[in-house]
């Protein structure tokens, strides 16, 4: 095609890019000698697009116009390309190859192989141990929440038999407490002879009786007895409630009765005819022991009275049953047995019976001077006797 | 992934991205509470994890948790003024090591991270792109620009001394 007016300037281009041959070069240049406008403007246009060469680089110039894979504009993205091993052996090759061929283009190579990184082998994480796992697997949740429920039950479990274990132990534990303090009272109970005493064991309501016929009295009457009883006990040391003293089958109130007393007496008869040395003298302690006999009862020679108590005419109803009944444990069961019943005057009513009769005779013989009462108290302060001495009669 | 598989990867990575981390925000301490997360992360998908897959989630996870710290900018100024003194106090470089790393501390965190993943661990530009969320192309980019940068920083440094 002919080069004209119209279409120079595609030549001209074509003339930069280094696309043009050389026969449509020379023509371009015969065109522009014939246009010297044409051909200032061409001039000025080649020295305005002339590459500069990097300050510190200098190519070869063979390299400006060089339409090969490599050149002033590309050289560095091909030689990333060589370090970043993007391009293929043949293309690897000849750049290899440019590159020695240019010292310029090597050193360049040479500086960007420097930005290619190095680990740094001295920096290291240390303790690595607090990262290392022990070969346990997470439990699901589910399976922690059950065994956190099992543990639980299990720790209400043995909590509970060890409950129960302790609670039978200190029941045992109880007895034995109960048993060695029965002993020991046992011992100390002991009479002067070693005979022992065995201690009964009673429920509520016999304590009750045990312990009170005061307590009964405060039950059956509300009145708080003046005088609060012994445990009776007899020269021979005898429990004087034998049994069960309760007899009281409605169980109503608790009325204590006293187990029956024999009381002995060794002249049944008050006589003041008989003189102390007339009658024989009974041994106290042989005939309790004879007779099984709870209280001796001498004859009336038994004048003075000391102790007596509870003898008030005025309060006879409190003092004198009371008397009788707590300290003496005289009531209408007691058995009275008599020795050396006089055998003159059968019209002399006995002591004995009329004690074993009933209170209110004694009382009404205390009350006229007929029956008195003696009490000798032991170093303890118990009872140690008791007489009832009949005069008057 | 077993227990026994974790703890192979704590021997075998640790470091490594100890080292990653570190080289991009120089805290000591705080790099190393990021690569105890990383690993504690890991730890609690470790039924979920490949063994395969291991060092890419670890890399994943840590630079994640480290762009997080970078963004509070914590660390831009720290790392900059880390060098910044330097110049200020030394005129001349001894060593190159030291112009390499300057020349590295003037890249951003997006162009150190790829070209540590691309040097240290020697990662393609698909698998750096999945680390860092970036595509192939975004990849080659950074790394093509990042060495261009430090060739030219180098270059210039080198022909001083």
């Amino acid at each position: 095609m002919e080069i004209n007016i119209n279409n120079y300037e595609v030549y001209v281009i074509d003339f930069f890019d280094g696309m043009l041959n050389e026969i449509d070069s020379a023509n371009l240049l015969i065109f522009l000698d014939q246009n010297p406008v044409l051909k200032e403007e061409f001039e000025i246009l080649i020295n305005s697009s002339k590459l500069i060469p990097l300050e510190h680089n200098s190519f070869d110039s063979s390299l400006l116009l060089k339409p090969t894979n490599i050149n002033v504009n590309n050289y560095d993205e091909k030689l990333i390309a060589l370090i970043e091993n993007d391009l293929s052996q043949s293309e690897k090759d000849v750049l290899l190859s440019e590159i020695n061929s240019y010292p310029d283009l090597e050193k360049a190579y040479e500086l960007f192989l420097k930005t290619k990184l190095i680990p740094d082998s001295k920096i290291l994480f240390k303790n690595k141990e607090s990262l290392i796992k022990t070969p346990f697997r997470i439990l699901p949740l589910y399976i922690q929440i059950s065994a956190i429920a099992a543990l639980f039950i299990a720790v209400i479990i043995v909590f509970y038999f060890a409950n129960n274990f302790n609670s039978k132990n200190q029941l045992a534990n109880n007895e034995a407490i109960v048993k060695a303090k029965q002993d020991s009272i046992s011992k100390i109970l002991k009479s002067k002879n070693n005979i022992p005493i065995q201690l009964q064991r009673y429920n509520e309501k016999e304590m009750l009786a045990f312990g009170g016929v005061n307590a009964a009295l405060v039950k059956k009457n509300g009145k708080k007895p003046m005088v609060s009883p012994a445990i009776p006990l007899n020269k021979n040391n005898k429990n004087l409630f034998k049994e069960n003293p309760l007899n009281n089958n409605n169980n109503q109130s608790v009325t204590p009765i006293p187990m029956p007393k024999k009381i002995i007496s060794d002249n049944g008869l008050i006589n003041n005819n008989i003189t102390q040395t007339e009658l024989p003298k009974l041994d106290e302690k042989q005939a309790l022991k004879e007779n099984n006999a709870d209280i001796y009862l001498p004859n009336n020679n038994e004048i003075a009275f000391q102790n007596i108590e509870s003898v008030n005419i005025e309060n006879k109803d409190r003092s004198l049953t009371s008397y009788l009944k707590n300290q003496l444990q005289i009531t209408a069961q007691s058995e009275v047995i008599a020795v050396n019943k006089p055998t003159n005057s059968a019209e002399n009513i006995t002591l004995a019976e009329s004690i074993g009769l009933n209170v209110l005779s004694i009382y009404n013989m205390v009350s006229n001077h007929d029956l008195k009462v003696k009490k000798t108290y032991n170093n303890d302060g118990e009872i140690e006797k008791v007489r009832i001495v009949a005069t008057g009669w | 992934m077993t227990v026994t598989e974790y703890n192979t990867c704590v021997k075998n990575y640790a470091d490594s991205v100890f080292r990653f981390i570190y080289k991009n925000i120089k805290d000591e301490e705080k790099a190393k509470d990021i690569v105890q997360d990383t690993f504690v992360k890991m730890w609690v998908k470790v039924d979920d994890i490949i063994a395969e897959k291991a060092k890419s989630y670890l890399f994943t996870a840590a630079y994640n948790t480290m762009i997080d710290a970078i963004r509070k900018d914590k660390y831009k100024a720290t790392y900059e003024d880390h060098y910044d003194d330097y110049l200020t106090t030394h005129n001349t470089f001894n060593d190159l090591k030291e112009i390499i790393n300057l020349a590295f501390s003037k890249l951003n965190e997006t162009q150190r991270s790829v070209v540590m993943l691309r040097d240290y661990e020697g990662y393609s530009y698909d698998e750096i792109g999945k680390i860092t969320g970036l595509n192939e192309s975004q990849v080659k980019v950074y790394i093509y620009r990042a060495r261009l940068s430090m060739k030219k920083f180098i270059g210039s440094y080198e022909n001083v001394v």
